[in-house]
């Protein structure tokens, strides 16, 4: 457990504040391009920004002195940084050179004769692809199953088509070639339609040698979740859901290395991560946030709109360009984004479907030469060529630096960002490691936190705190969680030789953390004895409260994952006396079904009780996540495990005792009352729904009748 | 960040869980159960699209859709005379409705409907499209709109009446639809007018059909698919649209005059678009020129471009008048579904006249720069507009961002709480730094700094924000400016209203929509494209409110000693109020100038990147685009605005450090002869996140002094060379490469590629400018 999660989140709860806080933005920037360029700030809103790439030109056939394209679908760089573009329908290849001019078209021929190579259907989800290398032109042809091997005249050398004689090919197995790419050995990549098994792998002799980056299936509760929900929903809502199956990919592309960038095929429209894999030579997914997560690729700030449904990313190519840097196309919004290669997005470009420049109607395929970007768009037959702006190029010289490790040598360009961009992640980021290097602790903490970088920013936080301080802050833990301990179960163990419980009186003031002390007889007095009182439990849960706002607001930047601009008290209460009463009443109702014999007081008062350990040991653990660095959380995450357990146990205890159950009919009912709260909420969700429905009917009759 | 993750995939199960319920409903109830979709709605908005949407029908009585190319019989054209002055010539067929214009002293002669239209491919529609004085469309009984031309709706019925008027003539159409739609066309001292008699036209009592548009004049100056010829357009900075494009994708250009109405609802907002800011547009044919103003009503109207291609026959550019408009109404059927249905505005408020006039350029001044130039002489000639520049200066203009509203947390509740980003002493220690440093030149803008303006309260009261310094600090700030020189100018933001107050409230003063309610502005979000609407919406002030309220701002302001004011959003913001107690937009407009009377009267006033109806009142106009929205038929950028405006009114560029490319901008501005701005705060910059604010992330001061006052020294070496001249020359030498003339014998070399330019023996370095004098 990296960063604490604050008290008890719940879905609905969860549910709301994700459509109530969708913030940011602006009501006037100023744009250089006829499209808005921004970046996601650290709460992934999308703040406007510079932009790093402009459009510099649109060409389409005739611009390039010959007729039309039509319906291109796919276009590649070869070696000597020439643009070869597929133009499909035309059965033909236009090769054009850096500066955007026609070299030569070229024609296919077979043995001397024209041939043709198949034309897929706009409507078609699959679509022709090329690759070019020093001697050869590769085609894939999915109309026609094969693989055309030209060489750079034309004319075909050979043809690869569905293996046969392999194990793991089966016969049913359908060869739909989209994309074929070759690395340095020779070996050729094909992505086939609809294959599930990867890419694949063909030698120099063009014989099947296997599959290659199939991903599985894991199956985490999500999946398992999906795959219900799949059962019970009629097919339309089904099939918006997706489905788990392991990924079928849509374009490929290879950098020098051999490594292979891969796009995911998206067959739903739920928003989705990982989207792009940056397969190894052994096929295995490179591309992980530094904390085990898949990266999400194109939009970050997911929208459910009432009319269109979700607003989200699909992404349909990816080039590994000349800078080196990741750049794919999303082909839902038409917008470029690019990608350093630790996936820290850089620039967005590009636009949707309008006429202007720079915004494109079906982009098809990206490729780069130099310090250009350039789209195919498949429905307008043109391309659309980005330049790098002199602000591009200082971004990217600054993370290049920083990649490399030169921070020092990266400060100043940072400094220059900053001046036009001083919100930006990337550049605070970079501009806190070069202060950091330079040993300027405290400044760096102030633009690494900016930068969201907690990384460094703990690093910071160590070199700042004194060299004493750290090597003994082990120590000293130690002694404190030592010391409470002991505080807690000597007396106990002393004690239990000493004295009958049973006859010790203690406070209704003090008898709640006599209780901490010992849950197990403790809880029976409670029940026996009608030692609770209505007033203490009330006064711990205003505690428990008051604390879960510390908790929430106090915790070092460190463990804080909560955006503390907006927190709303409301939200507090409802996420913790809320969530209590709601726990409490669920295990009334369900434990009046199985005859148990707590009263509805009784639960509360034992449940509100068992908060108690909870309450007291949570205001030092968020002390303490102020000073310790992420080196040390390890101590934290053991304290708050113990504070969890504490809790946990108590009401677990206290369950049976207010009760009198067994330990496993404890168990069952505290599991019902978890299954209780759930069908509680979606009850509530119904009742919302059918509002809702009546509320739209109502305002549909209202607004007719105002228009009438 | 995962955090929102895992909760934005837990929402998606709970709205498919949702989903499924409505769908079990929908099986039951097959009518709502079809998905709609739809993005923008608004009948005139702006755009390029050469698809017209499912709901626009063309006049198909006959024929729809001609495939057939057969030529028509020519036609029998008698042209007579009907009106002659020293410069000009109408000669008009009362049978056909034609008209033709000679220019006496330059000979060339401008028909409304070429001769050579019966040979053009499209047959006997195509002869009718271009053979029409008028064209109108109109919405039918189920509120689509048709689009027809007067040929086939009245002339060739026979349906009109000629009645002679002064130096013209007045028609009178009765078309099929029974709409009654007076035209007249007359010649004037150096001009031809024709204008719509807006209140005459009558519409049939007891038919569905109401009219929408008329096109006036359409293919006048058209120019045909074997001519050479180019239009002028005034999208952003001004654009050429090439005609008879060969690459072209789109072929149709349309923008509402003065921007598209905020009392049309926008749903999403995609690209970035420039507006119509100047009523004007102009035609070269085959190197004569003409240059068209609308003289009368400019807020009703719209600028058309159509280019050969599709079903396009014939190259042309000319105005519509808007009459009547829709708007899409958004109906939620449940939670999840939206329905969409039209609504046409029944009663619109119209203005009594629109009145276009035509220009006939002379041949060596019929280029862009001359239709530039006549249109800032009809500035002067017609609406009196006095020359504000004066010689040997150049300005920097600065505009100081004052204070934002942020949402704090004060014991767990969200607090509004004012931060200070640029405090009156703060305006006051930058500008004399400034000054200090040798700009004396120095203008300074002050927005967001009235008493709630931060979160747009009207600002009536023309209190200063105590968080700024209050009122003793605004007064010491106005005097320390004042003595050093400085001019200032304090952004009263007239339109937009968040905040109620007692003398304006959201409920009672703001603008409404076609569906009756009030018409609500978000900032979007750029990613999404769909407006944010956790923040409190921006309502727009009725404009028949404007007057009083200039009148209290006016009243208000004069406890302080200032002689300045600016209005951005007055100046920018066009907008009709539907519903309840409608406003047109000409009568908006006329607002306007009342309320721009009443605040001028002591002060200078400015204006950003305004539309044309605050010439009269402008002494400074700040953030002229210096480009267009970079439509694909429009082939290049032309600074028409820029060329208005040089030697008339001083003007700047946007904020050049919202742009990242110092050295292309500083270029920018000594070709297009703008002086300078930029946009600067003091402190507190990281308050700005997460407020609506937070695109101001470039506005350091302490980061930018250098380059500002560096670029400043560089620019106005140049610009106040040329201050009070006019600009009487713009060529493009290379694509890279472009020369700006002015009337004093000074020209301008700009070179923006990456090598040397060498022009009369005198090289241009790369990136670099050279000022050649006779």
């Amino acid at each position: 457990m990296k960063r604490m999660r604050t008290g008890m989140k719940i879905v609905l709860f969860a549910a709301i504040l994700v459509m109530l806080f969708q913030f940011a933005v602006s009501a006037a920037p100023v744009y250089e391009t006829p499209y808005p360029t921004f970046f996601y700030n650290s709460d992934d809103d999308a703040v406007a920004s510079k932009a790093g790439y402009e459009p510099i030109a649109t060409i389409s056939g005739t611009d390039l002195g010959t007729a039309e394209m039509s319906y291109p679908t796919d276009m590649y760089v070869s070696p000597d940084k020439e643009l070869y573009i597929l133009d499909n329908s035309n059965n033909r290849i236009l090769v054009l050179n850096s500066d955007y001019e026609l070299v030569r078209e070229i024609a296919f021929t077979n043995n001397g004769e024209p041939m043709e190579i198949g034309k897929p259907d706009r409507a078609a989800s699959y679509s022709s692809g090329i690759f070019v290398d020093e001697e050869e032109i590769l085609i894939a042809d999915p109309v026609q199953n094969v693989v055309h091997i030209f060489d750079l005249e034309g004319r075909l050398k050979a043809q690869i088509t569905k293996p046969t004689n392999s194990a793991v090919i089966a016969d049913n197995f359908n060869f739909i070639p989209c994309k074929v790419i070759k690395d340095n050995a020779g070996i050729i990549y094909v992505l086939s339609y609809n294959c599930y098994q990867g890419l694949l792998q063909f030698d120099q002799s063009y014989n099947f040698i296997g599959f290659y980056g199939a991903d599985s299936v894991t199956a985490t509760a999500e999946v398992i979740l999906r795959q219900w929900l799949q059962d019970i929903l009629p097919d339309t809502a089904s099939d918006r859901l997706g489905r788990d199956v392991a990924v079928n990919y849509l374009s490929v592309d290879i950098d020098s290395e051999d490594f292979v960038y891969a796009v995911k095929y998206e067959t739903s429209i739920i928003p989705d991560t990982g989207q792009i894999k940056k397969l190894n030579p052994l096929g295995n997914n490179i591309f992980e946030a530094s904390d085990g997560k898949a990266v999400t690729f194109g939009i970050r700030n997911q929208y459910w709109d009432d009319a269109d449904g979700f607003i989200v990313s699909r992404i349909t190519d990816v080039v590994y360009d000349d800078l080196g840097f990741i750049t794919v196309i999303d082909a839902f919004q038409n917008r470029v984004y690019q990608y350093d290669e630790e996936t820290n997005l850089m620039f967005v470009f590009g636009g949707a479907n309008s006429n202007q420049q720079g915004n494109f109607f079906n982009p098809v395929a990206i490729e780069s030469i130099g310090e250009d970007i350039i789209v195919l768009d498949g429905g307008r037959n043109n391309i659309t060529v980005f330049r790098r702006t002199e602000f591009g190029a200082l971004f990217h010289e600054g993370i290049n630096l920083i990649n490399d490790g030169m921070y020092s040598e990266s400060k100043a360009i940072w400094q220059e960002i900053l001046k036009n961009d001083s919100m930006n992640p990337l550049a605070n980021s970079g501009y806190g490691k070069a202060l950091l290097d330079e040993g300027n602790y405290e400044e760096a903490m102030y633009y690494l936190k900016l930068g969201d970088n907690r990384e460094d920013y703990s690093v910071a936080l160590d070199s700042v705190r004194s060299d004493v301080m750290s090597s003994i802050f082990p120590v000293i833990m130690v002694v404190i969680i030592l010391a409470i301990l002991a505080y807690f179960i000597v007396p106990r163990i002393l004690r239990k030789y000493r004295k009958n419980e049973y006859e010790k009186k203690v406070s209704k003031w003090k008898y709640p953390f006599h209780l901490m002390a010992h849950p197990i007889n403790g809880y029976t007095d409670l029940k026996f004895e009608k030692k609770g009182s209505l007033l203490v439990a009330n006064i711990i849960l205003l505690c428990f409260f008051i604390v879960s706002i510390i908790v929430q607001q106090s915790t070092g930047y460190l463990f804080n994952d909560n955006d503390l601009e907006s927190f709303n008290i409301v939200f507090t209460f409802l996420a913790s006396v809320g969530i209590f009463a709601f726990f409490v009443v669920a295990q009334w109702a369900v434990s009046v079904l199985m005859d148990g014999e707590g009263t509805f007081k009784e639960i509360w008062i034992f449940t509100a009780y068992a908060l108690l350990p909870y309450v007291l040991l949570m205001i030092p653990i968020t002390l303490l996540s102020n000073v310790m660095t992420l080196d040390q959380s390890a101590f934290l995450t053991m304290a708050n495990i113990i504070a969890y357990a504490w809790t946990g146990l108590g009401i677990l205890l206290s369950t049976r005792e207010a009760h009198q159950f067994s330990m496993l009919k404890t168990i069952v009912l505290l599991f019902l009352t978890v299954v209780g709260m759930f069908f509680v909420i979606l009850i509530i969700g119904i009742v919302y729904s059918m509002l809702a429905r009546l509320a739209g009917f109502i305002t549909q009759i209202y607004t007719e009748l105002s228009l009438r | 960040m995962n955090k929102r993750k895992l909760l934005f995939k837990i929402l998606v199960f709970a709205v498919v869980l949702c989903l499924n319920l409505n769908l079990v409903v929908a099986f039951a109830d097959p009518d709502t159960s079809s998905s709609s979709s739809s993005s923008t709605s608004s009948g005139t908005s702006s755009s390029t699209s050469s698809s017209s949407s499912g709901s626009t029908e063309t006049d198909g009585t006959t024929d729809g859709e001609q495939t057939d190319d057969e030529q028509q019989p020519p036609e029998d054209i008698n042209y007579e005379l009907v009106a002659s002055n020293s410069n000009l010539e109408m000669y008009f067929d009362s049978t056909l409705c034609y008209v033709r214009i000679v220019d006496k002293s330059t000979g060339n002669e401008w028909v409304s409907s070429p001769d050579y239209s019966h040979t053009l491919s499209g047959g006997e529609t195509t002869m009718y499209n271009v053979g029409s004085l008028i064209h109108y469309s109109y919405f039918n009984e189920s509120d689509n709109t048709v689009n027809t031309n007067i040929r086939r709706g009245s002339v060739n019925d026979g349906n009109f009446t000629i009645a002679e008027i002064d130096n013209g003539l007045k028609i009178t159409f009765t078309t099929s639809q029974q709409f009654v739609i007076p035209i007249e066309l007359k010649l004037e001292d150096d001009s031809f007018s024709a204008a719509i008699i807006v209140n005459e036209i009558t519409e049939p009592e007891d038919s569905d059909y109401r009219l929408a548009q008329i096109s006036l004049l359409p293919y006048f100056g058209a120019v045909g698919p074997d001519e050479e010829g180019y239009a002028v357009v005034p999208d952003g900075s001004g654009a050429i649209i090439e005609f008879n494009q060969a690459s072209a994708r789109t072929y149709s250009y349309s923008q509402r005059i003065y921007g598209s109405d905020f009392g049309q609802e926008i749903k999403t907002q995609s690209s970035v678009t420039m507006d119509a800011r100047l009523p004007i547009f102009g035609i070269n044919k085959e190197g004569a020129g003409m240059l068209a103003v609308i003289d009368e009503s400019p807020a009703s109207a719209s600028v058309n471009c159509n280019i050969v291609g599709e079903s396009n026959r014939v190259n042309n550019a000319y105005f519509s008048y808007v009459h009547r408009t829709y708007d899409t109404v958004y109906i939620n059927e449940a939670t999840w579904q939206q329905q969409t249905s039209r609504v046409v505005d029944e009663d619109p408020i119209s203005p009594d006249r629109f009145e276009v006039k035509y220009y006939f350029l002379e041949d060596d001044s019929s280029d862009y720069v001359g239709m530039a130039n006549r249109y800032q002489q009809y500035l002067i000639e017609e609406l009196g507009v006095v020359p504000q520049v004066e010689a040997n200066e150049s300005k920097l203009y600065i505009e100081f961002l004052g204070g934002v509203k942020r949402i704090k947390n004060i014991l767990g509740f969200p607090v509004n709480t004012d931060i200070a980003i640029t405090s009156f002493e703060d305006v006051t220690n930058i500008s004399s730094e400034l000054n200090a440093a040798g700009i004396t030149d120095l203008s300074v803008i002050l927005t967001n700094w009235t008493d709630g303006t931060t979160d747009f309260t009207i600002p009536y009261k023309f209190k200063p924000e105590s968080s700024l310094g209050g009122k003793s600090g605004f007064r010491n700030m106005l005097s320390s400016l004042n003595s050093l020189g400085i001019e200032i100018f304090p952004d009263v933001n007239l339109t937009d209203l968040r905040n109620n107050t007692w003398s304006y409230k959201a409920k009672r003063d703001v603008i409404q929509s076609l569906g009756n309610a009030p018409i609500t502005l978000y900032p979007f979000d750029l990613s999404t494209y769909y407006p944010i609407e956790t923040y409190d919406p921006i309502y727009l002030l009725r404009a028949d409110k404007m007057v009083e309220l200039a009148q209290d701002v006016y009243e208000n302001s004069s406890d302080y000693e200032f002689t300045g004011l600016s209005a951005y959003t007055l100046g920018q913001r066009m907008y009709s109020s539907f519903g309840k107690n409608p406003v047109g937009r000409s009568e908006s407009e006329q607002y306007y100038k009342d309320a721009l009377d009443i605040l001028s009267q002591d002060a200078k006033m400015l204006f950003s990147n305004p539309n044309a109806y605050v010439f009269l009142y402008a002494s400074d106009i700040t953030d002229v685009p210096l480009r267009s929205s970079q439509y694909g038929m429009e082939t290049q950028d032309i600074p028409l605005y820029q060329i208005a405006m040089h030697g008339l009114i001083n003007y700047s560029t946007e904020s050049l450090n919202a742009f990242y490319d110092q050295t292309y901008y500083k270029l920018k501005a000594i070709e297009t002869g703008s002086d300078i701005k930029y946009t600067l705060g003091a402190q507190n910059f990281d308050q700005l996140q997460n407020t609506e604010y937070e695109y101001y992330n470039y506005i350091d001061y302490s980061a930018w002094k250098d380059t500002i006052i560096e670029t400043y020294n560089e620019v106005s070496a140049v610009n106040s060379r040329v201050s009070d001249a006019k600009i009487i020359g713009h060529e493009y030498l290379t694509d890279d490469v472009v020369r700006t003339t002015y009337d004093n014998g000074i020209s301008v070399v700009v070179n923006y590629s990456d090598s040397n330019y060498s022009i009369g023996g005198i090289s241009v370095d790369a990136s670099d400018y050279v000022v050649l004098e006779d």
